[in-house]
Order: structure tokens, then sequence, then C-alpha cells
């Protein structure tokens, strides 16, 4: 995504923006359209605000992906099946 | 077989879905859609070990041992699945039928349509059943992305890696992977918006 004038960014172009500030590898002209987007585009702001929500939820998280007690037996079956064919 | 005494660091086999698979299935999602898939590679892993552990040289730690060997079926299940169905989604463009959901085409154009814009968000309870339920909503919506965006998503938002590794694990330019990344936020955050916070359930 190119951008042609720096302050006058749309709200697709800020939200893939998004990520490149967040990784800081966005350029000067880049982080300027972005930050002057955010100033006045409530929308974006939101939208932020939100992902940055997730990602405080999401890291390194415990809770996610569980394996089930019941399939974990079934490994275990399965491992003692293989070991004493 | 597994009293072998020359296989120095090698536990009983017996222990290793006690020991590992926890960790070894959480590797797997982080890379997988799907948990059906996911499981079965962390069986097969086991059963592979099984069959080579006379190979093992003790050189590395057994969970790394492990590890590896599911990395690999990862790699090989990444291949099959370019060749039949990936080949659109390796080709991310700035495609333009799968933004228009969001933002305006015309009139307004790159603004966010009126009907899927971010709205607000009420607060959470820190009731435990709500997270737990909050999660499993989550854990639906990335299930929802395709096979990269979802492994590009979790690598960044779960295991917090560097952008540079998580492209040079999915063999994806750093192009791909911004325009991969665009595309999942977008539509996990309306995923969750819908069914969690504006959700009646709750």
């Amino acid at each position: 995504m190119k951008l042609k004038i720096p302050f006058k960014i749309s709200c697709k172009e800020a939200t893939y923006l998004h990520t490149l500030v967040q990784e800081g590898k966005m350029t000067f002209v880049q982080k300027i359209g972005f930050n002057f987007h955010l100033v006045y585009c409530k929308v974006c702001k939101k939208f932020v605000a939100q992902i940055e929500f997730l990602q405080s939820k999401l890291k390194n998280n415990e809770q996610l992906f569980e394996l089930s007690e019941s399939k974990k037996k079934e490994m275990e079956n399965e491992i003692l099946k293989n070991i004493t064919s | 077989m597994i009293e072998n005494p020359t296989v120095n660091s090698i536990s009983n086999p017996q222990t290793w879905v006690n020991l590992y698979s926890n960790y070894l299935f959480k590797f797997a999602m982080m890379r997988l859609r799907n948990r059906e898939v996911a499981e079965d590679m962390v069986q097969e892993t086991f059963l592979s070990a099984l069959k080579a552990i006379n190979n093992f040289e003790g050189k590395s730690t057994e969970k790394t041992w492990l590890t590896s060997i599911l990395k690999n079926k990862i790699l090989d299940y990444w291949k099959k699945s370019s060749t039949k169905n990936e080949t659109l989604v390796n080709k991310v463009s700035d495609d333009d039928s799968f933004y228009n959901h969001f933002f305006e085409i015309e009139e307004r154009k790159g603004h966010w349509t009126e009907n899927n814009s971010p709205q607000m968000w009420q607060s959470q309870g820190e009731n435990k059943l709500e997270q737990k339920e909050f999660y499993k909503i989550l854990e639906s919506c990335m299930a929802k992305l395709n096979d990269k965006q979802g492994a590009v998503f979790k690598l960044k938002f779960i295991e917090d890696l560097e952008s540079n590794f998580i492209c040079k694990e999915l063999d994806l330019t750093s192009s791909n992977y911004w325009v991969l990344m665009h595309r999942a936020k977008l539509l996990i955050r309306e995923c969750i918006e819908k069914n969690w916070f504006l959700s009646s359930k709750k």
C-alpha cells in the first residue's frame, strides 16, 4: 500500500499501518500520517484500542488451546499399544 | 527397548503424554487452524519418536527432539495444503473483494462501512467463568482465519515472536506479513465483537 499524501490517509490505510507502527517498521512519513489520522478519526482510535486490548489478553496466555484429558488418555493408550506390539 | 542403557536421556515413553503433550499441542495450535489436525499430529509425533527412539543421540533434550519431529510434520502439512488450496492465500495481493466488507469503495473511499465499523465494547467482568467463555470464543474466532492468517496472528499475539522470525518460519515476505496481519486483525476484531461484546448470550 503506497501512500501519496502523508497527511491524508484513509481508515483502510491506517488500520494497515497499525501493524507497521506497532513493530516499529514504519517510515517517518507513515508515522506522521498514522498519528494524524488517529487525531481526528474516533473509529480507528477505537480499532487500535480494541486490538491492543486483545493483544494484552492473548499474550503468553496459558488458558488457550488445552488438550482434553480424554485425548491424552487416548494418546497414552496408543503409545502403550505401540510399545507392546 | 525402553530400558536400553545406551540411550541416556530418554525417559519412559509412557510418561511422554504427561510431560510433553500440553506443550506440543500448544506448539501445533500456534501454527495450525484445526484442533483435530493438531491432536493427530501430536499423536503421530509420539509414535514417530517411538520408532526412532534408537536414533536419539542425546545431543538435544527430549523435549527439543520431540518438538523438531512435530515441526517437520507441520512443515509437511503446510507444503501439502499450499499446493492444494492455499495458493490463493500465498498470493496475498491488495485484493479488493476482501476489503469491501470493511471499507467504502466509492464515496468516502477507504472509510469504514457503516455496518461493519468498530462498535463500543462494554467493559468485562473479571468473573472466572466469563473469562473462560471469552477465551473459548477467541479460540473459535482464530479458527476461522485461514491457515497463514491464523499462524501469523497467533505467533505474534500469543507467542509475541519477532515478525522477522515469523516470516522466516512461514516463508513469507514482509509485505505478505503486513497484509496477512491486517486482514487477521480486521477479522478477529469483528468476530469477537459480534460473538462476545454484542452477543445476547453473555
